[in-house]
């Protein structure tokens, strides 16, 4: 119940006028980032990381939530509207909403995103409220054994999940990040690996520049590298939903909320993945399934509500265990550790108020987002006329100076421009960008607890294998490689089949 | 798409050896007496050895499905994900026509003038010079194809100009003066 009270005073801290002020700017700027492709949350979050580096802690991270809850939101609008979701966590909303903007139903379209949007955060952030202390405690059993294989099973599960067609191209994303991580001065011994001499590789990639590569210059060309879109024309029927087909969905909300929240909390899985399992599941309990992927208003919501709760389901392994639930939430972990927030299984005993803070700021942000949206259709339309062409120079120029501002070198510009070519090779050729990125996170994680866990036992592999905790990890992990082999899942599909038909005739005779 | 894979596998098996090799020579501080489960090697030694692997089961692979050519069940043009076709439908008015070397010419274009603007004006030159000069020509070369009479010619170059003008002046004072952060 102190929780309550931790809420209560965070709450009463965010709602004086500068506190409001930030509010309000930063989640319109989130919205306005999420609408725009070529702009994507993280990027939006790790900008203004850069441009809030000054700032007090609270006020900080405050702003970057709103701008995370704000882009994943926005993203809606052009997927609606462009059919071109903002961000990668709104092409299932594309689905069906703008079949329905085409029938001239784009305002309610973006009327039931809205309030999916909203209703799925507000699931997501009482899930973060009841779940991060439990995982905060559950992982204070974690030693280096433990943490080894979490950083494992985070890249192997994100390299899984978030290229379902493909998973050896997402484990190879994620090791290719594990290796990034390895360039520079190692915990132990301080031996700058991978440096040959240059001091500035001694010091490693720093996670900013390479953020901003991958998900900002790489996201730039990659727009330029797409045929142009038409100006769209703007819907003229009212944006705000009626209550009664929301309530209709309750239990889809309600099953979106906490499904996104869930697929947000596994490292490196992200929004978009929270909508597309929300959608999958909403589609299959739904009577209405004829009307998925032709407009239909509960695949809609079911999206949205499952994209928006993954944020605050990303943020719950950030605050508990310091792994990012996704890439924005990446950004995010950087932001704390650069404010001097110490994020991880201690965080509820040294600073048990910070998981409320942060919870008080998804609540803030959500509203502000109902508010936005459900006043500003028209002015956020004429955003989305601006054409690229126009944009992405102003975007390269953002990446940059974000990229120098942190450590201010130059060299940091040069791994944004690297990494933003790499990235742009690695996803024309179908290799995920997030795992890549917790592999890198991760890195220094996996590193120094597999040799500090070593020299724990002695060299024996023994307590990595045999351990409660360990064990459970390793196993998932070995099941989730297993289960992503196609000869393996081919065999297994024979085997249930024949289960399956072996039944059928018993019960037949 | 199975020759790209192929590629990209042997790369990365080449790739992987190589950090393999390179984490071989890291030192093993023996004289100061260290563990040797501790050296600095070991962890990008494995993950080396564990990318050439990965990187020879992709071109394994890709030789396979070449040889098999039985590429009817190959790849969907559309993601599958969690059992629902990720495929968006596209309507026709979804793009605007053009022809097809225009996309790659944006992409080179917007490469090449990154590459110069922050490889080599930054740091030489004033930022805001650097970063005028970058928008406006950028801009105006991305939208060359578009000039279709010498008045919306014009109208553009000005667009450009005003939008440059604009960073400029906006982002060093956003950036320096509002929240005191450095700019090259």
């Amino acid at each position: 119940m102190e929780g309550l009270g931790y809420f209560g005073a965070a709450m009463v801290e965010f709602l004086d006028a500068a506190s409001l002020w930030n509010i309000l700017w930063a989640t319109l700027l989130g919205i306005i980032v999420g609408m725009l492709p070529g702009l994507t949350a993280t990027l939006g979050v790790a900008l203004l990381t850069t441009l809030t580096f000054g700032i007090p802690a609270d006020e900080a991270i405050l702003i970057l939530v709103c701008m995370y809850v704000g882009a994943i939101y926005g993203g809606s609008r052009s997927a609606i509207l462009l059919n071109i979701p903002g961000t990668p966590a709104n092409a299932a909303t594309a689905l069906d909403g703008n079949p329905l903007a085409r029938r001239g139903e784009g305002g309610r379209a973006m009327g039931i995103a809205t309030a999916g949007s909203v209703l799925g955060s507000f699931i997501g952030m009482l899930m973060l409220a009841l779940i991060a202390p439990l995982l905060a405690e559950a992982a204070l059993r974690f030693q280096s054994f433990e943490f080894f294989w979490l950083a494992v099973f985070g890249v192997v599960i994100s390299g899984r999940l978030t290229a379902l067609d493909d998973p050896l191209k997402g484990w190879i994303a994620g090791f290719l990040g594990l290796l990034v991580a390895m360039v520079g001065q190692e915990a132990i011994y301080s031996y700058p690996r991978f440096a040959y001499g240059d001091t500035n590789l001694a010091g490693g990639f720093g996670l900013l520049p390479v953020l901003v590569g991958l998900f900002g210059f790489a996201e730039v060309l990659t727009v330029m590298k797409q045929p142009l879109a038409a100006v769209i024309k703007t819907s003229t029927d009212s944006v705000i939903p009626k209550i009664r087909e929301v309530l209709q969905y309750w239990k889809t909300i309600i099953r979106s909320g906490v499904t996104g929240t869930l697929m947000g909390l596994i490292p490196g899985v992200g929004e978009d993945m929270g909508a597309w399992a929300s959608y999958a599941l909403a589609r299959g309990a739904s009577k209405e399934k004829e009307q998925f992927g032709k407009g239909s208003i509960e695949g809609l919501m079911a999206a949205e509500a499952g994209n928006n709760a993954a944020v605050p389901g990303a943020m719950i392994p950030v605050l508990t265990l310091a792994v990012p639930g996704s890439a924005p939430a990446a950004v995010l972990l950087a932001a704390m550790f650069i404010h001097g927030i110490r994020p991880g299984p201690l965080i509820m005993i040294t600073n048990p108020s910070f998981v409320y803070e942060v919870t008080a700021m998804v609540f803030l942000a959500s509203s502000s987002i109902l508010l936005f949206g459900l006043l500003l259709t028209k002015p956020l339309m004429l955003v989305l006329r601006v054409p690229p062409s126009r944009l992405m120079p102003i975007i390269l120029v953002l990446c940059t100076v974000g990229s120098f501002a942190i450590a201010s070198r130059l060299f940091d510009v040069w791994v944004m421009l690297g990494f933003g070519v790499a990235g742009f090779v690695l996803r024309q050729y179908g290799f995920p960008m997030a795992p890549l990125i917790l592999g890198v996170v991760l890195g220094p994680i996996l590193d120094s607890n597999l040799r500090r866990g070593l020299v724990l036992s002695d060299g024996s592999l023994l307590p990595f294998l045999s351990r409660p905790i360990s064990m459970a990890l390793w196993i998932t992990i070995a099941l989730t490689v297993l289960l992503g082999i196609p000869t393996v899942q081919r065999l297994l599909g024979e085997i249930i089949r024949r289960v399956k038909g072996g039944r059928a005739s018993d019960a037949g005779s | 798409m199975h020759r790209a894979d192929l590629i990209i596998g042997l790369i990365l098996l080449v790739f992987g050896l190589l950090v393999v090799s390179e984490s071989a020579n890291m030192p093993r501080y023996a004289n100061i007496g260290a563990n040797p489960v501790t050296v600095p090697g070991l962890v990008p030694g494995i993950l080396g050895g564990i990318v050439a692997f990965l990187g020879l089961i992709m071109a394994l692979r890709a030789v396979v499905a070449m040889r098999a050519r039985a590429s009817a069940a190959a790849r969907p043009e559309h993601t599958v994900v969690f059992g629902v076709e990720a495929k968006v439908e596209e309507a026709p008015s979804s793009y605007v026509a053009e022809p097809p070397q225009a996309s790659r010419n944006r992409f080179v274009t917007m490469l090449t003038m990154s590459l110069l603007f922050a490889a080599v004006a930054l740091g030489r030159i004033p930022f805001w010079l650097a970063a005028f000069l970058f928008v406006f020509v950028t801009i105006t070369l991305l939208e060359l194809p578009r000039f279709s009479s010498t008045r919306e010619a014009a109208v553009r170059l000005a667009f450009a100009l005003a939008i440059a003008g604009g960073v400029a002046w906006a982002v060093p004072y956003v950036f320096e003066t509002i929240f005191l952060v450095r700019l090259p």
